[in-house]
């Protein structure tokens, strides 16, 4: 299969195309060629910013972050816009639920002076529907693109509700469609996978809501409950319902910097300038920082530990010193770069599906 | 061409050449044109991805990456010398899988904007790369996520560039393999959702073959010989070794031992505070403090220090590439 012998439509020059191209813009006579012409009508757009404006804000994260000198005009390396495409699927199922609870509960006892306690099992029975329960669930149209920033850009846009413009009326430059990735994953398959991503929150949320219920009912009995394990289960998702946008490209900017020895890498959001992650080298004052932490917990629970070891806390303590330590220790001479996330990136994050950015804040 | 070679014609210019017996794949060295060598007629989509990093920036990437490591050698970047650099393009199967177990009697209503369902059984929807062949000359991490960009149709002038690797395993054989896991899943869910009434539907594809460059650089550091291994295409440093310096590492082992002291000091001044007592306390910061100087003693310990890329850790932090 080939592509090659492609010819701009207006002046016959011949045309670099790729599987990414969706459009090219003829390098002679500047006319925009649709290589996919079924996507010209569909794909929706959102305007970048200038670069000028971009940098100029980026600028301005940096010297609030103490990189001005650092993330400066002479410093570039590289920089590109990229756009990323995606669809936006509305997805919306019940399911009618069951399931037996083994409900672990706690018995005490007065004996003479002094309380008896024990562990018993009650076995519950639960049944229900739940839901509707809905959510709009970004898919990334391209293959294998499962990075935090793709997702990040995302959720950035579902919580910004920045103007999406078809994609002809946007008068976008040509440095822009060279950036421009293809979509390689129809509306179809991209329907599939938010409902494979939708029904495994669904049956999880409900295998939650199941022991939740088993330990209300247990409660009700007047138990005092201490945890539960669902013996078996029935979750059958129903009334599931799925619609798709049209594709959306997202503008990304992407610009790496040199200071001195150090190289420095950004990605922007490409429509506000929002800085979505920089990443940077270890300094040595951070490393010590880490070193010195790993000392700190490891003493702290390690004394901690041995103080309380006469109950069996002190083994668990030390357990968690020796965890702490090795995990700041690895901290200190492992990472090569360290990564700041802008503060909007960080909130859409966390809307999002991802736990892993609230350790991000936490580090950050 | 050795043993075990058998003479192939391309299917499209119908040139002759030889190639080596256990080929599921061959491309034709004059034409570039690849088949299934079983099935010359079928049509293969064959991708490359493209080299962005030539061997002089992949090796400026070495040396950054290298100094950016604790403990690297002083003088490093006078004393490094490049020797030697070759491209490894690897062979890569795209797959897309898509199963859906139904729960029996259900009803799908599938339009082009939405798809609306009664009642559901399980579904599995993933895009796999798996490597073609089993002798990967360099160590590319099992789950490492190939970046989306710079894909292009094959050309054969890249076969003089660097040492390409044809694919050698069966692709439905890594195929049912890679799936396994997805349609125990989609099982496992329709068995929840509606027991044992249930039918599979199986609508997973193969995309096709892919070839990814990846650099093989060599480089001398005081008449010692070191290996990096750099992404070709988006300039991730997959490996890296390094040497370091005699002060660093004094250094390094220095903070190791300093961490375990005053791990053991903390620990004796909380047990001093609760049970006026310093000594186990000292024992129990020190014991607790262990792994990190067991961390520190590994690194430092030796003259070669060695980088490799985890796709764990990046895999939250890594930006589209």
């Amino acid at each position: 299969m080939s592509v090659e012998g492609f010819r701009c439509v207006n002046c016959g020059a011949p045309l670099e195309v790729s599987p990414e191209t969706i459009a090219i813009m003829c390098s002679y006579c500047g006319y925009l060629n649709w290589v996919r012409a079924g996507l010209k009508e569909e794909v929706l757009v959102v305007k970048p910013l200038d670069e000028r404006e971009l940098l100029k804000r980026l600028q301005g994260f940096a010297s609030r972050r103490g990189l001005g000198g650092v993330l400066k005009e002479e410093n570039v390396v590289s920089r590109a816009f990229i756009a990323v495409p995606y669809y936006f699927v509305d997805a919306v199922a019940e399911a009618d639920y069951s399931g037996k609870v083994a409900v672990r509960v706690r018995k005490c006892r007065k004996e003479k002076d002094r309380e008896v306690c024990w562990t018993e099992s009650r076995s519950v029975f639960v049944k229900g529907v739940y839901g509707p329960y809905g959510n709009r669930i970004p898919v990334v149209a391209r293959r294998g693109a499962e990075a935090v920033s793709a997702k990040a850009l995302a959720s950035k846009y579902m919580g910004s509700r920045a103007e999406a413009l078809p994609i002809e009326g946007a008068g976008l430059g040509k440095g822009f469609w060279r950036g421009v990735l293809s979509i390689e994953v129809d509306k179809g398959v991209a329907m599939d996978i938010a409902l494979n991503i939708h029904l495994n929150k669904l049956r999880e949320i409900v295998t939650n809501e199941i022991k939740r219920e088993a330990e209300r009912i247990a409660r009700r009995w007047g138990e005092t409950v201490v945890g539960s394990t669902i013996i078996w289960k029935r979750i059958t998702p129903k009334n599931i319902k799925v619609v798709a946008s049209k594709p959306v490209l997202l503008p990304m900017y992407i610009a790496s910097y040199r200071y001195g020895n150090e190289l420095y890498r950004v990605i922007l959001c490409g429509w506000d300038g929002d800085v979505i992650v920089l990443e940077k080298p270890v300094k040595a004052s951070e490393r010590a920082l880490w070193a010195a932490l790993a000392a700190l917990t490891a003493g702290l629970l390690g004394g901690l530990g041995i103080a309380t070891l006469v109950v069996y806390v002190g083994f668990l303590l030390i357990i968690l010193g020796f965890a702490a330590s090795w995990y700041c220790m690895r901290r200190a001479l492992a990472p090569v770069k360290a990564k700041i996330f802008g503060a909007s990136a960080l909130g859409a994050m966390e809307r999002g599906l991802e736990k892993a950015f609230s350790l991000a804040r936490w580090w950050t | 061409m050795s043993e075990g070679g058998a003479r192939f014609t391309c299917p499209f210019c119908g040139a002759g050449f030889e190639a080596p017996k256990t080929f599921v794949y061959a491309t034709c060295p004059y034409c570039g044109t690849t088949f299934r060598v079983d099935k010359p007629e079928a049509q293969v989509e064959h991708y490359l991805f493209a080299v962005n990093f030539d061997k002089n920036a992949a090796y400026r990437l070495v040396k950054d990456f290298a100094l950016m490591q604790a403990g690297v050698a002083e003088d490093f970047e006078s004393s490094a010398e490049f020797a030697s650099a070759y491209q490894h393009l690897v062979p890569l199967y795209i797959f897309e899988v898509n199963v859906k177990a139904l729960c029996k009697g259900e009803k799908v209503e599938a339009g082009e904007e939405k798809v609306e369902i009664d009642v559901h059984g399980g579904e599995e929807v993933a895009y796999v790369v798996a490597p073609a062949t089993h002798v990967l000359p360099i160590g590319v991490p099992q789950d490492y996520s190939f970046p989306a960009r710079s894909r292009r149709f094959f050309k054969p002038s890249v076969l003089k560039d660097g040492v390409y690797l044809q694919p050698s395993l069966d692709p439905e054989h890594v195929f049912s393999t890679v799936k396994e896991p997805y349609l125990r899943k989609a099982v496992s869910e329709v068995q929840t959702a509606c027991g044992s009434a249930y039918e599979v539907v199986d609508n997973s594809k193969y995309i096709g073959l892919a070839h990814y460059p990846f650099w093989l650089i060599r480089y001398k550091y005081r008449g010692r010989e070191y290996t990096a291994v750099i992404d070709a295409s988006d300039g991730t440093v997959l490996y890296l070794e390094y040497p370091m310096s005699a002060r660093g590492r004094a250094v390094g082992l220095a903070m190791g031992i300093m961490a375990t002291l005053s791990a053991g000091l903390v620990g004796g001044a909380i047990t001093t505070l609760i049970a006026k007592s310093f000594t186990p306390g000292v024992i129990g910061g020190a014991i607790a403090s262990l792994p990190a100087l067991v961390v520190a003693v590994q690194r430092f310990a030796r003259f070669r220090g060695v980088y490799r890329f985890k796709p764990s850790e990046e895999a939250v932090f890594a930006p589209v590439r």
